[in-house]
């Protein structure tokens, strides 16, 4: 059983008296431990799709479809079940609490643990995403890190209750070039060894081809292209794939990729 | 249009509304009471409601309560209008010239801001005018002394952000003096966030003004609402009504400028959510 | 900490040359007055044209404004603020001896409006275009257009005079012998309208402010994010949008007390309590100019005073004041 099916997935908002399409006839189904890549450029909606799986859209939104989650007998909690990490991570930590205080918070929440224990479960998870000094890092606070820390504790606030699936919606698009081969092999590394799913959106189809065993390519809310990572990127069968391929081309990763599982 | 927009909030149309009826009933005074609001219209002590002729009742004197709440509706708005006209002026000019002149000039003039800001306003306008006598263009003065380091500070911000751009720098090229490019070029931007403090300094107007009346530093010639009050308050125990309702009058008047205000303040953000 | 002292040694800087502005204008605006003192003296108790000489003479109101200007300075340095022509006593004295009522009530005004208005602001600003949200903003909006000194009024005409529950002026019951807990009590009821009168225009500021600021918070990412990270509704409203909308309020509290100490004026005068507000007014009518500087500096200290403790508290509640430069 997957631990996620997606059929027919259709979401549309209303802009300014008309009703925008975001997403049409998206079907995806994701098994457990492994890890999909959702390609596509501004405003092909795969930012959407991140949000409607993890049931992050706004109340406004008209969603049709059917999002299951075979494994969950009252569907996955947010934040327990499902890890999300955002875009900017420098907005997406309170500037006024302490880092610790952000990454325990989500362990008393799911965990049930008292605040000693989930300062002591964060320290751990902090350690787990290669930050130095952890203990002192739990009284630090968001403006003293860089930028790319700053993702690292939003990385460990997200896994911090073990969720079965993790959705990172272009978690790397705003650090720096070096910074973001770090977080990506950190992500690779998490999911690899707590045997999670990993939902990955991005632009880059070469950070995708490096985490990703699937690969769904979308443009303008449409699934133009989805398969094995091998088959898209060397023989891909959409002539909008066969342009971000060529983009991006690079010999690098004609080769295999790593293998995940 | 933003006034399209300002009507459609719940808000700016109730404002707008009382301000327009504000604004009607000012000018209409000395037509729907000719009479000197201040002379003897009635029998004394009248209460509200009982006589068609006086349907608001008179005071200890027999002088007309709805005579004196529609003149005072001239004082409060001619007051709260030009001292915050006098107010956003003076700031104006002074956070510009802070602003654009940097340095020393900024120094002394923020300083002169902080000392005007440390100074209880009300307390200021005591001082001036006890100093000037009571009158009405007094009252403006005592009132835009306290009301001027607002629009200063956010002009100068407005300044400092500005001056930098590139059409100020083109001014400079072509040899433009300073202060022609202060304020022929710079002020008029840096205008709309000083604009958008006007109804709270028109608000704060009114009421100081009729607090200052209201302790007998009004125009001792004009009947005003605060000084209705205060002359109520001799015979609170037996005719409370004279003091209520100019309060009234006052709440009404000041609602209808916050109202206003935001109608404005919603139908600019409006524009922006939209852009 | 550091933080703090560094803020707080560079405002007490800041402070000496505002105060010294303050001191110069004020003193050359009160020069302006036409007629001093001692004329109002003459006109209330009489005398003829050698007393009135003698008068200035003894009081020093003959000398040049310069010169004055110039003692007056000197003296401040020495705590001695002049003396009162119109009380006939040093007026540091007076002042001190009203300053702690007027401390009573706007210390109790400032706190039953920044604590209520707070609270009510968070229940409106919890659920943002709720029902409950517009309700009070609403009645909040209402209640900030009521000039101080007409509630007061109507608060005497409804409890002093009509239920007769609280009395109507004064600081405490005259002669009434009390002591202890008695008196507390008896200086509590007398306080309980005009705190009322002065605090609840500031209550519905603080209520509005508070309601404004969560609407603006929750529309930042990282309360997004914390929605995404599953943390509680009870636990979002109040430890991440309360405590994000709670600091420009702080700041507010520091901008207001000039303004408060400004309303304390005319709700002292309606109630009759024996404050500095009260004293002010009673300056103004007796052309007691000395009197009314005196006042004005001291409340220009206060405000001062007041805006570094309000800086100091906000430094402690948000991290990010006084820091250096993160690392790139």
């Amino acid at each position: 059983m997957p631990l996620l099916s997606v059929s027919g997935l259709q979401v549309a908002y209303r802009r300014d008296d008309r009703d925008v399409t975001a997403l049409s006839g998206i079907d995806l189904d994701i098994e457990g431990g492994e890890c999909v890549a959702v390609i596509g450029e501004s405003g092909s909606g795969k930012s959407t799709l991140a949000r409607a799986i993890a049931g992050l859209l706004p109340p406004d939104a008209h969603i049709r479809g059917r999002i299951s989650w075979p494994l969950f007998r009252e569907g996955p909690v947010l934040g327990r079940d499902i890890g999300f990490v955002f875009q900017d991570p420098a907005a997406s930590l309170d500037p006024v609490l302490t880092v610790g205080e952000q990454v325990a918070e989500v362990a008393r929440a799911h965990l049930g643990m008292r605040w000693r224990e989930a300062f002591a479960h964060a320290a751990q998870l902090l350690a787990r995403v290669s930050l130095p000094d952890p203990a002192s890092l739990l009284k630090a606070y968001p403006h003293q890190l860089s930028g790319g820390q700053k993702q690292r504790v939003a990385i460990a606030a997200a896994i911090a209750a073990g969720p079965r699936l993790l959705i990172t919606d272009e978690a790397t698009s705003a650090l720096d070039t070096v910074i973001q081969a770090g977080i990506v092999s950190l992500i690779r590394e998490i999911v690899t060894a707590e045997g999670m799913s990993l939902l990955f959106v991005t632009h880059d189809i070469a950070l995708a081809a490096q985490l990703a065993r699937r690969i769904l390519v979308l443009r303008n809310g449409h699934l133009v292209e989805a398969g094995p990572t091998e088959a898209v990127i060397a023989a891909p069968s959409a002539p909008y794939t066969r342009l971000l391929v060529e983009t991006y081309a690079d010999t690098s990763w004609r080769t295999a990729p790593e293998a995940s599982p | 249009m933003i006034s399209a927009r300002l009507i459609r909030t719940p808000e700016g149309l109730a404002g707008t509304l009382i301000l327009l009826a504000l604004a009607a009933l000012a000018f209409a005074a000395p037509f729907l009471f000719p009479a000197d609001p201040l002379s003897i219209a009635g029998p004394a002590l009248l209460g509200p409601f009982q006589d068609a002729a006086h349907p608001l009742g008179t005071d200890r004197l027999g002088r007309d309560v709805l005579a004196g709440v529609v003149h005072g509706s001239r004082t409060s708005l001619a007051v709260s209008l030009a001292a915050a006209a006098a107010a956003m002026t003076i700031g104006a000019v002074i956070g510009t010239l802070a602003g654009f002149a940097g340095g020393l000039v900024d120094e002394l003039l923020m300083r002169i801001t902080d000392a005007f800001q440390t100074v209880p306003g009300f307390l200021l306008a005591l001082a001036f005018v006890s100093v000037a006598g009571p009158s009405l263009g007094v009252v403006v003065a005592a009132i835009a002394l306290g009301a001027w380091p607002g629009p200063a500070r956010i002009a100068r911000a407005e300044v400092l952000s500005i001056r930098e751009r590139d059409y100020v720098a083109a001014s400079r090229v072509i040899g433009m003096h300073p202060l022609t490019i202060a304020f022929r070029e710079i002020l008029p931007n840096a205008l709309p966030p000083v604009l958008a403090l006007s109804s709270v300094i028109v608000a704060g107007a009114i009421l100081t003004e009729a607090a200052l009346s209201f302790l007998g530093l009004g125009d001792p010639n004009r009947v005003t609402w605060g000084s209705m009050i205060a002359e109520g308050r001799t015979i609170l125990r037996s005719a409370p009504y004279l003091s209520i309702i100019p309060g009234f009058a006052l709440v009404t008047a000041v609602l209808g400028v916050y109202l206003f205000g935001e109608g404005l303040v919603e139908a600019s953000a409006a524009k922006r959510r939209y852009a | 900490m550091k933080r703090a002292l560094v803020l707080l040694r560079r405002r007490l800087f800041g402070a000496v040359p505002v105060l010294l502005i303050v001191v110069a204008g004020t003193f050359l605006l009160l020069e302006a007055a036409p007629g001093d003192a001692v004329d109002a003296y003459a006109v209330s108790v009489g005398g003829d044209a050698g007393l009135i000489e003698d008068l200035r003479r003894q009081w020093g109101l003959d000398q040049s404004p310069a010169t004055r200007l110039a003692t007056y300075l000197w003296a401040l340095m020495r705590g001695d603020l002049g003396w009162s022509v119109s009380f006939s006593r040093p007026i540091r004295d007076l002042i001190l001896e009203r300053l702690p009522t007027t401390f009573l009530l706007m210390g109790t005004a400032t706190a039953l409006s920044f604590g209520l208005g707070t609270l009510l602001g968070i229940v409106a600003g919890a659920r943002p275009g709720s029902l409950r949200d517009r309700t009070l903003s609403l009645a909040s909006l209402a209640l900030y257009a009521v000039p101080g000194f007409w509630l007061g009024m109507v608060l005497i005409v409804i409890f002093s005079i009509q239920l007769r529950w609280l009395p109507i002026g004064g600081i405490e019951t005259i002669a009434s012998g009390k002591s202890g807990v008695d008196r507390a009590l008896d200086i509590a009821r007398h306080l309980v309208l005009p705190v009322a009168a002065l605090g609840f225009i500031y209550l519905a500021l603080y209520l509005r402010m508070m309601r404004a600021g969560m609407a603006e918070i929750w529309r930042m990412d990282f309360i997004a994010a914390a929605k995404a990270r599953g943390i509680s509704r009870r636990r979002l409203v109040l430890r991440h949008v309360a405590r994000n909308a709670l600091l420009p309020l702080v700041t507010m509290l520091g901008l207001q007390s000039a303004s408060m100490l400004g309303g304390s004026v005319v709700i002292e005068s309606v109630f009759a309590v024996p404050g500095i507000g009260r004293l002010a007014q009673e300056a103004v009518a007796s052309r007691d100019a000395p009197l009314l500087l005196g006042i004005i500096l001291i409340s220009a200290v206060l405000v001062i005073v007041v805006n570094l403790a309000v800086d100091m508290a906000y430094a402690l509640l948000d991290p990010r004041v006084g820091a250096d430069e993160a690392s790139p």
